[in-house]
Order: structure tokens, then C-alpha cells, then sequence
């Protein structure tokens, strides 16, 4: 029986979008990393491809939204680490 | 009118990137309709860092508006999408605007928070990226 981590921390556990593991390597069957994409670092043709597949997919735009909000606020915590070592070591 | 015309670029081709080169010839028409398409990525990333700096979203979402106008004329159909071009745009609009006032505190919480809320999706592709990152980078020496 699989464990539901959301159930003990109260966090609401996430609409299973695949139910079947063999629809989300479907997903992925092309090569696609969403998270180059989200990025921004992917090639010109895996932007295109990846966008044609976000227009008819709503599980694939959501995981890019929540994988650029989160590489964002990463960006934010290497900035905050980078400033603080700025700031602190040569004083 | 012939239904197909040899000539013509290939529309599915064109429409990318028309409205920024549409807005860098300085239609205000194709400002909105651009506007209208990506707004919403652009908010997103603003609200995301006002939970965690101290900025205004509205403010930020504005100051990308302008960003992109003025960078209109600068997009390169050959290197990226009109999205991807805003998405990046409103990256560093927001990381520079929110870079003198993070809570660290509240980003770490925020950041743990996304990750455990992660949908399906976005598990699959973070652990696809990882696999691939992994597997870019293993290298074994005799």
C-alpha cells in the first residue's frame, strides 16, 4: 500500500494527472526536459515542440508553471547566499 | 485564391514571433495581443516573489511590459519562442527587483513548500531532468 506524504502534513494531496506511470513516460517519450524548458535553456526546437504539446496538455503547463516559480525562487536563494558571502567575508 | 501557395512561409512557422517583431515596428495592437498571451507567466513569477521579498507585483508586471517593448526589436525567432523571450525577460525583471529585500527565512519555507506540493507532472519531469543530468555527467575513469 503506498504512502500518502501529503496526509500526515496537511498538505492536500495533488490530483493524480497520471494514474497510469506509462502515460507519463508518454510525456517524456519525445526527450523533453520541461525543466530546461522552464529554464529557458532548451534548443529553439524543443521550445516549439514543447509549447505545441502544452497547448492540449494541462498537466505539462501546470508542471512547467510550478518548475519556473520554483527555479525563480531558487535563483532568488543564490543571490541572497551570494550577497551575504559578499557582504560578510571581506570586511 | 489558390488554398495553397508555394511561396508563402509555413504559417505554424510565422505566427511565432510575429507580434514582437509586430511591436518592435511599433504596432500597439500587436503590444496587446502579445500582452494578453503571456501576462499571466509573467504575474505568476511576480506574485511568487512578493511572497518571499519585498516587492510590488504590479509594479514588476509593468516594468517587464516595458522591458519587452523596448526589447522588442532585439528577439531572435532563430534562438527562442515569444515566450520563452518574455518568460526570461520577466525572470531577471523580477530577480533584480527582488534581489535587496528576500527573506531568507520565508524563501527556504517557500521553496520546500513547492517541492512537496509538486504536482505529478512536475515530479516526472524533475526526476527525468535529474536521470538526465546524472547520466550527462557520469564519467569513469580506467
Amino acid at each position: 500500500m503506498p504512502v500518502n506524504r501529503y496526509e500526515s502534513s496537511g498538505v492536500p494531496e495533488p490530483v493524480q494527472h497520471f494514474e497510469d506511470p506509462r502515460l507519463a513516460d508518454q510525456h517524456m517519450a519525445a526527450g523533453w526536459d520541461l525543466v530546461a524548458y522552464a529554464d529557458g535553456t532548451a534548443t529553439l526546437d524543443v521550445q516549439r515542440d514543447v509549447e505545441e504539446h502544452l497547448d492540449g496538455c494541462a498537466p505539462c503547463t501546470q508542471a512547467v508553471a510550478e518548475l519556473r516559480s520554483l527555479l525563480l525562487l531558487m535563483d532568488l536563494a543564490q543571490i541572497g547566499d551570494d550577497t551575504v558571502a559578499g557582504d560578510t567575508s571581506h570586511g | 485564391m489558390p488554398a495553397l501557395e508555394p511561396d508563402r512561409p509555413d504559417p505554424t512557422a510565422s505566427t511565432d514571433g510575429g507580434l514582437l517583431r509586430a511591436v518592435a515596428a511599433g504596432d500597439e495592437g500587436a503590444l496587446s495581443a502579445l500582452w494578453c498571451a503571456h501576462s499571466a507567466i509573467v504575474r505568476r513569477l511576480a506574485t511568487d516573489a512578493a511572497r518571499v521579498a519585498a516587492i510590488d507585483p504590479d509594479e514588476v508586471v509593468q516594468m517587464t511590459m516595458t522591458k519587452v517593448w523596448r526589447a522588442a526589436a532585439t528577439f531572435d525567432p532563430d534562438q527562442s519562442t515569444e515566450q520563452a523571450f518574455i518568460a526570461a525577460i520577466a525572470r531577471r525583471v523580477v530577480v533584480d527587483r527582488a534581489r535587496m529585500t528576500i527573506d531568507h527565512e520565508r524563501l527556504v519555507g517557500e521553496i520546500a513548500a513547492r517541492l512537496t506540493r509538486l504536482s505529478d507532472a512536475g515530479q516526472t519531469a524533475l526526476r527525468a531532468h535529474r536521470q538526465r543530468v546524472a547520466e550527462a555527467t557520469r564519467v569513469s575513469c580506467p
